[in-house]
């Protein structure tokens, strides 16, 4: 079988798995769900479809990616699943590109739902139809997988990298990291001390090249990982 | 032809010395027998040896090449670790076969449906494995550890939470694919009585160090201390019996269990120890030499490296 089948077949099994754990769609829900429509009412910008489907879109995306990848990465190097895992056949990068894939497809089609419910609540409450603009949908269908997937890879490298101690700690960091580069315009206006979230052709293209880039450097950060790496790293009784 | 072969390892964590040059080789169809006491290094040694750790000098080889960098390889290898291996959330049925399509399974469909008859978990294959009893998750993850139809098993304490029962089709499992099969296993275990039903060589290792490694027999022979087992009449007999063994000089240690006392004799012959007591006038009614057990050997060669006696 093909690498690119292997990887398949891990992302399979993890997406079954996060499917079946109610705890994890529960947060998925509350997160992706719940903090898009609360986000639209409460903000008062019903019409502001577009602003909201930006705001929204990729947080939700990469915290339901950061839950989940507790699941597929620190859970089963805790509870030493992992470890049978490295002794078969799949290489290392299999395993790793699988578990990526495995996290992000579930978190991004969380982050889809949440835009779903923003745009539906917003034609209902407006009796209009409304419909995001080509910069939104651009972002929404190029660059948050595109950063879900390198957030996601970036905590999973952690979470595989380091002892449990500082796993605790590490998810929260590397959001907080994430954070500025999700709207390029809040780091701009943070260097200029004018903090907007504008929506543009240019705060997509900005995004998307930068969680190109995070994707790059995040696949390239997984070279350092080994196998030694990880099992001294499991937890021992 | 040797399966499996550890030259000169030595393998160190922070400066710590955990494996120090240890020696051993596995040839093929063998049981091989890895013991040690917790913290002795067998983990380390079966993780070396399954490519999970580098060693810091030394060469483990499986089939002659290193685990580590050699995917196709590892096609060979059936591994159950201290840890099953299983997804709670799957189903034993969707856990094989996500193993089996891991390792490129042909007849997938029949391989399955048989392990799972094999290790008598048929009826509950669509259940979720978080609602299994330990000896039934250890039973779904041997039969996870053979679904590839392996060379060679490396088992870390394979019957470890089972019941007798489950233990012994462990067992029965473990010689029919060495027997019939001509499989290679590496077992590690705590498990003395497992050990010596089915091994046939072991290696003794404490402190990173290998202290023995010989057949069961070879070591039993090599380090047992002759015993003998002597009934006596009644409490009294026995009790004086008891008295006079402790103050004989070729008597290094006395136990009294009831009517009957073992005791361990150095160089002297039984009869000599029978006629010592029917001279005191002691009533004997049997004397009979113990074969000793692997756990007396055990006992003996880490007793012995610890400076004990």
């Amino acid at each position: 079988m093909s690498s690119m089948n292997m990887i398949l077949v891990v992302a399979r099994k993890e997406i079954k798995n996060i499917i079946r754990n109610k705890g994890l769609l529960f947060a998925g829900l509350y997160i992706g769900g719940m903090f898009g429509v609360l986000n639209l009412l409460l903000s008062g910008q019903v019409l502001a479809i577009n602003n909201t489907v930006f705001s929204i879109s990729l947080p939700v995306g990469v915290f339901v990616g950061y839950s989940f990848s507790g699941s597929v990465f620190l859970r089963e190097k805790r509870e030493k699943i992992i470890e049978t895992l490295l002794c078969t056949p799949l290489s290392l990068k299999s395993i790793w590109f699988g578990k990526v894939l495995g996290a992000t497809i579930p978190a991004y089609l969380f982050s889809l739902l949440s835009v779903s419910l923003v745009i539906t609540v917003s034609n209902i409450m407006t009796r209009t139809l409304l419909f995001p603009s080509n910069a939104i949908l651009i972002h929404v269908l190029g660059v948050v997988p595109v950063f879900i997937a390198s957030a996601v890879s970036l905590i999973g490298f952690c979470q595989f990298l380091l002892g449990m101690r500082e796993n605790r700690i590490i998810g929260f960091l590397v959001i907080l990291v994430l954070l500025p580069f999700m709207y390029p315009s809040i780091l701009t206006g943070l260097i200029q001390g004018n903090v907007n979230v504008e929506v543009s052709w240019f705060e997509a293209e900005v995004s998307l090249i930068v969680s190109v880039l995070l994707l790059a450097l995040t696949t390239y950060l997984s070279r350092y990982l080994s196998k030694e790496k990880i099992v001294t790293t499991i937890p021992s009784d | 032809m040797n399966i499996i072969e550890v030259k000169n390892i030595t393998k160190k964590f922070n400066g710590k010395t955990i494996l120090n040059e240890i020696n051993f080789e596995v040839k093929e169809g063998e049981i091989f027998g890895f013991l040690g006491p917790n913290g002795a290094g067998k983990t380390t040694t079966m993780r070396i040896l399954l490519g999970l750790l580098k060693p810091t000098s030394g060469r483990a080889l499986v089939f002659g090449k290193g685990l580590d960098d050699n995917d196709d390889l590892r096609k060979r290898v059936g591994v159950l670790l201290e840890n099953d291996g299983l997804y709670e959330r799957l189903s034993a049925y969707e856990n094989l076969n996500y193993f089996a399509q891991i390792y490129s399974v042909s007849d997938m469909e029949e391989k399955i449906k048989n392990l799972l008859d094999f290790v008598g978990l048929s009826d509950r294959q669509h259940d979720r494995v978080g609602e299994f009893s330990k000896g039934m998750k250890r039973r779904l993850a041997l039969a996870r550890s053979i679904v590839h139809d392996p060379d060679v098993l490396f088992y870390d304490e394979p019957s470890a939470g089972l019941d007798p029962e489950a233990q012994k089709m462990v067992r029965d499992l473990i010689l029919r694919l060495a027997r019939e099969k001509g499989r290679t296993i590496f077992l590690n275990s705590h498990d003395l009585d497992e050990v010596q039903r089915v091994c046939s060589k072991i290696a003794i290792l404490q402190k990173g160090e290998i202290k023995a490694y010989d057949t069961v027999e070879n070591l039993r022979v090599k380090f047992s201390k002759p015993a003998v087992e002597i009934a006596l009449a009644d409490g009294e007999e026995a009790e004086k019996a008891l008295g006079l063994l402790s103050s004989l000089d070729y008597v290094s240690e006395c136990e009294r269990d009831g009517l009957r006392i073992t005791a361990i004799i150095k160089d002297e012959e039984t009869s000599t120890v029978l006629s010592t007591l029917m001279k005191d006038g002691i009533r004997v009614e049997e004397v009979k030499k113990v074969a000793k057990s692997l756990e007396d050997v055990y006992l003996n060669i880490v007793r012995q490296s610890e400076g004990r006696t």
